[in-house]
């Protein structure tokens, strides 16, 4: 074994190696603006909605009250409007969520193929009537030496079922090996479902990932047998799906979803694990007029049976939206320290394009930063009359405007942008959970030298906080 | 390599306050310690300026709306880059999920964009050996080398103790330093 390169010298040829092209510096100030008067807007929302929390929660008190009655009066007259469906989905190691509304088998045992040194493992497969799942692993011979030409050319791996029928590979993917330190690589590779009549089928692997052509065996088959999964193959996830209570809002009926202006917001599953447990829900809308991702449901509070707040984080959806679907995924981490059930309150924002509306501000020949302008102007957008009030050249470079807004109506926020002339950057205040009501900012960042005034600023998108209460009720 | 991380990162918890109240010249703090970094980090996942760039983006959009639930623990940098990951994994997923095989192994380590900057055989051998990492040992590479997280700060991001990344960190250099060498003999 030749002796090893020392490891100060390979850290530093590593840092080269790693290293990555300095960013755009326009990208980088823009962004850097952006973040600040952002920053500094979610930072000013918050301290009013603090400000505003106790007149709001008494009138969200009142309003639920009422809420509530109409929705006793719904439910005694229509008994079938709410249903309730419960399915079981499973949770494979290294394979992730399964539904198994489906038969589920999984391989009889890992088996283990060995040649020329290289040790290729298939340690898991789930049949599903979706998909089948194979996880493998492999490790190179101690003695491997690696060609100072590396071409790799790796050809997909396939089924072969007994008749000859073969599945191609839909799709691939690395998988965590840290728990396999002689591993080099573990993937995981879904194929069309095998019928359930058919216990038997031959993984193909041409050639082994990553691998330098013709320094492994090529061609490798590999028998699987499956076997129908028992419970200890599959951790429990348990899913929720109920029925849409079509307009109705309440928080004291068993409701699990409800539905306005198109918006539903559902919770659709649960992972119990040892800490706590992973809610995976979605929002999904039927109004075309609200792009994709135009639609953002914020989990505001959790309380408990007992009323006491009960802490969140963000947890991994799992999923992304597909092209052009309607439809966000969320997922939120609870611990287990509550009195179940909970109340999961959400707030509902939805982006709308505006249908026009501008307002002209002058920022004169020197402006400065952090020098505001009153310009009290209302502007008709989508029906609503929006009070712009001020104007401030906020961050820390020069160029970026916030402009404070404010409307009786249920817009919460908008996107301007000045038409006759290129942006720096732009972009409605963010952060917090808005109150209809209160002002909010927008920002829009000119290209400096800042162009003569006076400048015309168009709305662009409105956002909605849409009324009702987005509250989902669940238990472990 | 068992230099602590050569450039300190550090946000404390009354940076944060200050920024909670919107006070500009913290959040500017904020954003000039960690924008290149994660912009690094994101770019050696990525490949490509552009996505990067949409990326990082993401990711300060993101802390806005994340700081007020932010609890300090000393662990601000961990935190930041959980949200630069999650982002990073979003991005992955949704193209691994229209992607083929092809798309789904490529290899971050050998982007159009590292070729630039590889110049030397030393570097062209262990490109070619990197690439053969998985993906938990070229996570660990990037936080270590191109976003420079320090061992803590990698141990807090990962849940995993600061000693087990060290030897993590330690084992995947050796192999390469190992495998380096023995393409040389």
């Amino acid at each position: 074994m030749p002796e090893p390169i020392h490891p100060s010298e390979l850290e530093k040829v590593m840092k080269d190696v790693t290293n990555v092209p300095e960013p755009d510096a326009e990208f980088m100030n823009s962004l850097r603006a952006r973040f600040i008067a952002e920053g500094h807007a979610s930072a000013n929302k918050n301290q009013e909605i603090k400000m505003r929390r106790k007149t709001f929660s008494q009138r969200l008190m009142w309003t639920l009250a009422v809420l509530a009655l109409v929705t006793l009066v719904v439910l005694a007259t229509q008994p079938t409007v709410v249903n309730a469906l419960k399915r079981l989905f499973g949770y494979v190691p290294n394979v992730g969520i399964i539904d198994q509304s489906s038969q589920v088998r999984v391989l009889t045992e890992p088996v283990t193929v060995t040649r020329d040194g290289f040790t290729v493992t298939v340690e898991q497969a789930v049949l599903n009537g979706e998909k089948t799942a194979v996880v493998y692993t492999y490790s190179l011979p101690p003695d491997y030496v690696f060609p100072n030409a590396s071409v790799s050319t790796t050809r997909a791996p396939f089924l072969t079922l007994p008749d000859g029928t073969h599945l191609d590979i839909l799709q691939a993917v690395h998988v965590a090996s840290s728990d396999c330190p002689q591993c080099y690589l573990r993937y995981l590779m879904e194929f069309a479902p095998i019928p359930a009549s058919i216990s038997e089928a031959t993984l193909e692997i041409p050639d082994l990932v990553a691998i330098p052509d013709n320094t492994a065996p090529k061609d490798w088959k590999i028998q699987l047998k499956f076997k129908p999964a028992d419970p200890s193959d599959i951790a429990p996830v348990i899913e929720q799906v109920v029925t849409p209570a079509s307009t109705t809002v309440s928080t004291n009926a068993p409701t699990q979803s409800i539905n306005t202006y198109g918006i539903t917001n559902t919770l659709d599953k649960f992972v119990a694990l040892p800490d706590g447990y992973i809610l995976y829900g979605n929002t999904s809308w039927t109004e075309p007029a609200i792009p994709p991702y135009g639609v953002s449901s914020q989990l505001a509070v959790i309380k408990d049976a007992d009323g006491m707040d009960v802490p969140f984080d963000y947890a991994d959806a799992g999923m992304n939206s597909e092209p052009g679907e309607l439809r966000v995924h969320w997922a939120y981490k609870v611990g287990t320290n509550f009195t179940a059930p909970l109340n999961l309150s959400f707030a509902m924002l939805a982006s709308l394009p505006a249908d026009g509306g501008s307002f002209t501000f002058d920022p004169g020949p020197n402006p400065q930063l952090g020098q505001k302008w009153e310009i009290n102007q209302d502007v008709l957008v989508n029906n609503q009359i929006v009070h712009v009030l001020t104007a401030e050249q906020a961050g820390i470079e020069a160029g970026f405007f916030l402009f404070a807004m404010q409307s009786n109506s249920n817009i919460v926020g908008a996107s301007v942008i000045d038409l006759d002339h290129p942006p720096l950057g732009g972009g409605g205040g963010g952060g917090g959970i808005p109150v209809a009501g209160v002002p909010f900012n927008s920002g829009f960042g000119y290209q400096v030298p800042i162009p003569q005034g006076p400048l015309t600023l168009t709305f662009t998108n409105v956002q909605l906080l849409l009324p009702g209460d987005w509250t989902l009720t669940w238990s472990p | 390599m068992e230099n602590e991380n050569p450039r300190r990162m550090d946000v404390d918890s009354r940076t944060v306050q200050r920024a909670l109240a919107g006070d500009q010249s913290a959040l500017a703090y904020i954003y000039d310690t960690y924008a290149k970094p994660i912009y690094r980090y994101h770019h050696s996942r990525v490949g490509n300026a552009a996505d990067a760039e949409d990326l990082t983006s993401q990711t300060f959009m993101a802390v806005i709306e994340a700081l007020p639930r932010y609890q300090h623990r000393n662990n601000f940098t961990a935190w930041i880059f959980q949200i630069a990951r999650n982002k990073a994994m979003d991005h992955f997923r949704g193209n691994h999920r229209h992607g083929g095989i092809h798309e789904s192994v490529a290899d971050p380590a050998q982007s159009d964009a590292l070729e630039a900057v590889i110049k030397h055989e030393s570097h062209v051998r262990l490109k070619s050996i990197l690439h053969l990492l998985d993906e938990d040992e070229r996570e660990l590479i990037r936080l270590r080398y191109t976003a420079e997280l320090s061992f803590v700060e990698i141990a807090q991001m990962l849940g995993r103790k600061e000693d087990a990344v060290r030897k993590s960190i330690r084992r995947i250099l050796d192999r390469l330093s190992i495998q380096m060498e023995a393409q040389n003999a």
